[in-house]
């Protein structure tokens, strides 16, 4: 599994998700929160939803953390190295 | 449980002569507990002793209509019962509520919270909100009548299928759905002024009519609720005796929301 790939799928929910992320160019350097005004369950709901795309879990602990979209992928990366 | 030191009378706003607003949650606080009760208890002595009102509307918080039980009330050693126990008793008072309740339903409603607006006469969904029943998703049955007003309110096939994932949906993806009440779904910024379109709408009925009406269709609803409270309540005396359950909830349930606390 690629981190584009990674990238691909949490923007993708990120845009289902979050109104403050439609039609907005996303990079791994913006903040969910910050960027696009995302509250703390669209967080976990667009984390959850990728989660169970990829089929990968993060501990939800870890996702305070992840302070930008590329911290988050990181999550995911070092998610998908471990399976 | 939540913790909210305002007076019950406080949550009571007169829109006008014949519709009452409940502010059921805050944005500070919006989780389910007792003051919920207390809170409806007392909008539903102001409606029963104030003959004018004719309609009444639930309002919550503005990122949330209602958050559900928080993360504490459901992992304290016995307070999973607990709740799950007195919960059951807000959608009896919605529908004892003597007239039409429109669930004004803008921010995200969870958990118990989208139950709680689903026992209302009439509901109100921003395409912008995230709406689900997320007990299983946590660890946990349903409860507060969620086994009989999912089904209801979203047709059997799909709420069943939200009851067994715990799933999540946005205002806009349950409209998609064709569910039950896609119609009640628009932009969030017009939540509540649909909502109060719909309360005048039927505050212009003669309030005895709608005390009969609102009777009539409690009962057939209360009956369905009664059953499934008593079997709601038995699934979770076998879940929270065990250890397992709370500890379940504690590692799915770790949301960060006001004061520290999660959400359901």
């Amino acid at each position: 599994m690629t981190r584009d790939h990674i990238f691909t799928v949490l923007k993708s929910n990120l845009e289902k998700v979050v109104d403050g992320a439609r039609g907005k160019e996303v990079s791994e350097a913006q903040s969910l929160l910050k960027d696009f005004g995302a509250d703390s369950l669209e967080v976990v709901e667009v984390v959850s939803r990728t989660m169970k795309e990829l089929k990968l879990k993060i501990p939800r602990t870890a996702l305070s953390e992840a302070n930008d979209i590329g911290q988050l992928v990181d999550l995911f990366v070092r998610a998908a190295e471990a399976a | 449980m939540t913790t909210s030191t305002r007076h019950p009378s406080l949550h009571l706003v007169r829109h006008d002569a014949s519709i009452l607003g409940v502010r059921i949650s805050t944005e500070e606080d919006p989780y389910l507990g007792l003051s919920t009760i207390a809170v409806l208890q007392a909008a539903i002595e102001v409606v029963t002793h104030d003959p004018e009102i004719r309609a009444v509307v639930l309002e919550g918080g503005i990122k949330h209509f209602s958050a559900g039980a928080s993360r504490e009330s459901l992992t304290v050693a016995g307070a999973g019962l607990r709740i799950t126990g007195y919960v059951g008793e807000i959608p009896r008072l919605l529908l004892d509520m003597p007239v039409p309740l429109v669930a004004a339903m803008a921010g995200h409603a969870i958990g118990g919270g989208f139950v709680l607006g689903l026992w209302c006469d009439a509901v109100v969904l921003a395409e912008e909100s995230l709406y689900g029943a997320n007990f299983m998703a946590l660890g946990f049955t349903p409860g507060m009548g969620s086994t009989v007003v999912m089904e209801e309110a979203l047709g059997g096939y799909l709420g069943r299928e939200l009851l067994y994932s715990g799933r999540l949906l946005k205002g806009r993806e349950l409209r998609a759905t064709g569910a039950a009440l896609a119609h009640a779904v628009v932009a969030r910024d017009g939540v509540d002024a649909r909502a109060m379109a719909l309360a005048t709408e039927f505050a212009a009925a003669p309030r005895e009519a709608l005390v009969l009406l609102k009777r009539r269709l409690s009962s057939k609803r209360r009956a369905q609720l009664e059953t499934a409270i008593v079997e709601e309540r038995e699934m979770h005396k076998a879940l929270f005796s065990k250890d397992s359950t709370g500890a379940a909830i504690a590692e799915r349930y770790a949301v960060a929301l006001p004061s520290g606390r999660g959400t359901s």
